[in-house]
């Protein structure tokens, strides 16, 4: 589906994302997982689009990225951020509208011919009950969800999340990422959870100091012998009822 | 949003009759519906003394008329610096680029700047565009960080920092190279008068603040995509280096066109839109027009206040506009520290 290939980024004397070749299937989630400055954010930002890479090319199906203009890109790929926020006073409805705006035309005022896709978004994120709530009154799980609606809304292809359930407890990162994992679109999550990914993902891209270190179905992938050498922790990977991820202090 | 920009228009032409009637001179209002109504041609109007026809139509309605622009101009500034910016306490002034403006028109006065078949005032817009533009680039400059954000404090300390120097510029360059009358003339330009605009200055103004709202109108789903920030607005499809630029050379533009006509005027672009907001949302469809609407009867009645408050002398228009603001931007300060 999107497909990253070659790719290199990076700020003046330092290389964030190094030659990195990877492929994100049309179906399921991929977790990209590594320790932090391992370069996941950045790999996310540029298979969104959101900077040009130094080197290398995104493949939206047999198109390139570049070939799309920025509101052509954004009807396609949705970005959910790490810590969403804003100091305005906007309703939840307000919030989930903005991701129509890919869609709107050029004249103000002008009817949105989907306007069912709000609506739609909303339900899907279970944010109907909040639709004239204040942004500012939303607890963590509210506001991850809102902006789940309004990605949702611009009706992508692709879906990009970047650490999704930071700062949500056991319960609301379960039903977030069942929720995601439910829509059955092309979705690549970066997760710091590694049994949180081992649960829900099918895939797993490993980085490490902006290299793929390793990249295949997680099952496979990853394994105790990777969480050592990547996170330096030691760590039993089993497979009960679930693919499980069990630390111990090195 | 219907209600409240019926609300302010209604608001706008009776404070537009009451403002053309009081002055040094008191004319009724039926005598300004006839001079009004003679020189539109719509009646015949026999009644109408010269003296009426001169102090309604050659001087207070083209003030009253470049006080609704420059009002209008100044909160659509603020608007567009405070969603661009994510900074509530963005607006022309307080970001130093009035400060600019006025520096680069000063300088092209005082030194009697002049370019081959140029007519004069656009030299000094042109100047004063210059201006604002150098100002709102050294603010930038000086503000961002390493990461390209752009903090709220640091950007209004440079903001003031450049302001200041500019307007201590301004002083010194009409103190020292400027004509006898040098006191009153920096007054002028530091905290505005609206004292010279006549027909051709308003004209101008008015054109300026109608085409920006028309162009602004256009750029609502642009500002509204700022609301989470320049990541969520590139994520949203929005060219957002394109669209900084533009929306900012158009605000510098602006302000400079105002403050060469009028110099310095604080707190218009700062509290307006914060009004319009708590009044009626964040969102740019109704913030841009309503905002433009009670910039202009803020401004108006400001001038109006500051031309008859006393006998005599008129008093700075940024005077009477600070003492409606300051307190405004006390409230906004102690809201913001109440939520951190």
């Amino acid at each position: 589906m999107i497909r990253a290939e070659n790719l290199s980024w990076g700020v003046p004397g330092r290389l964030i994302v190094q030659d990195i070749s990877v492929a994100f299937p049309a179906t399921g989630i991929t977790a990209i997982i590594g320790p932090n400055g391992s370069g996941k954010t950045s790999l996310l930002h540029l298979v969104a689009g959101l900077r040009p890479p130094l080197s290398g090319r995104v493949w939206l199906g047999d198109r390139r990225l570049t070939e799309l203009s920025p509101r052509g890109r954004a009807r396609r790929i949705a970005l959910v951020e790490q810590h969403p926020s804003t100091e305005l006073d906007l309703s939840v409805r307000q919030v989930v509208e903005l991701g129509r705006i890919p869609h709107a035309g050029g004249w103000p005022g002008a009817r949105d011919p989907d306007r069912a896709a709000v609506e739609q978004a909303m339900a899907i994120a279970a944010v109907e009950p909040l639709v004239d709530r204040r942004w500012q009154t939303l607890s963590g799980g509210e506001r991850q969800r809102v902006h789940l609606a309004r990605a949702l809304a611009q009706r992508p292809q692709v879906l990009l999340l970047d650490e999704p359930t930071n700062h949500l407890d056991l319960a609301h990162q379960i039903d977030f990422l069942e929720r995601v994992r439910g829509l059955g679109m092309c979705t690549v999550a970066v997760l710091h959870d590694l049994d949180l990914a081992a649960a829900f993902c099918a895939r797993v891209v490993v980085l490490d100091r902006g290299r793929v270190h390793a990249a295949g179905p997680i099952a496979e992938t990853l394994t105790a012998e990777l969480v050592g050498e990547v996170f330096q922790v030691r760590a039993a990977v089993t497979r009960t009822d679930r693919l499980r991820v069990l630390w111990s202090r090195s | 949003m219907t209600v409240l920009a019926l609300t302010l228009t209604a608001a706008i032409v009776a404070l537009g009759l009451v403002a053309i009637g009081v002055g040094a001179a008191d004319v009724d209002e039926a005598t300004v519906l006839e001079v009004i109504g003679r020189r539109l041609g719509l009646i015949r109007g026999e009644n109408v003394t010269e003296l009426a026809d001169r102090i309604v139509w050659e001087l207070r309605l083209p003030r009253v008329l470049g006080a609704l622009a420059v009002g209008a101009s100044l909160a659509l500034c603020g608007v567009i610096l405070q969603s661009l910016t994510r900074n509530e306490l963005a607006d022309p002034y307080l970001l130093g680029i009035s400060g600019g403006a006025s520096t680069g028109a000063v300088a092209a006065i005082v030194f009697g700047v002049s370019v081959p078949f140029v007519p004069e005032h656009l030299t000094i817009t042109g100047m004063a565009f210059a201006g604002a533009l150098v100002a709102l680039v050294v603010v930038l400059v000086l503000a961002t960080g390493r990461s390209g954000t752009l903090p709220p404090g640091r950007t209004i300390l440079a903001g003031v920092a450049v302001g200041q120097l500019a307007t201590a510029f301004t002083s010194l360059a009409i103190m020292v190279f400027g004509e006898r009358d040098a006191a009153r003339t920096v007054l002028a330009w530091t905290f505005g008068s609206l004292a010279g605009v006549r027909w051709p200055s308003a004209s101008v103004l008015v054109g300026a603040a109608a085409v920006v709202l028309i162009l602004l109108v256009f750029a609502t789903n642009t500002l509204d995509a700022f609301a989470f920030g320049e990541t969520s607005a590139l994520a949203l499809g929005i060219d957002v280096t394109r669209a900084r630029w533009t929306l900012l050379v158009t605000t510098a533009l602006v302000t400079a066109t105002a403050v060469a006509f009028v110099g310095q005027i604080g707190f218009v672009g700062l509290t307006v839109p914060h009004l319009i907001r708590i009044a009626t949302g964040a969102s740019h469809r109704t913030l841009l027009p309503l905002s433009a609407l009670a910039g202009g009867a803020l401004l108006l009645g400001a001038d109006t206040v500051a031309r008859t408050v006393r006998d005599g002398t008129e008093i700075p228009v940024g005077v009477v506009t600070a003492v409606i603001g300051a307190p405004v931007l006390v409230f906004l300060l102690r809201r913001q520290a109440a939520r951190s």
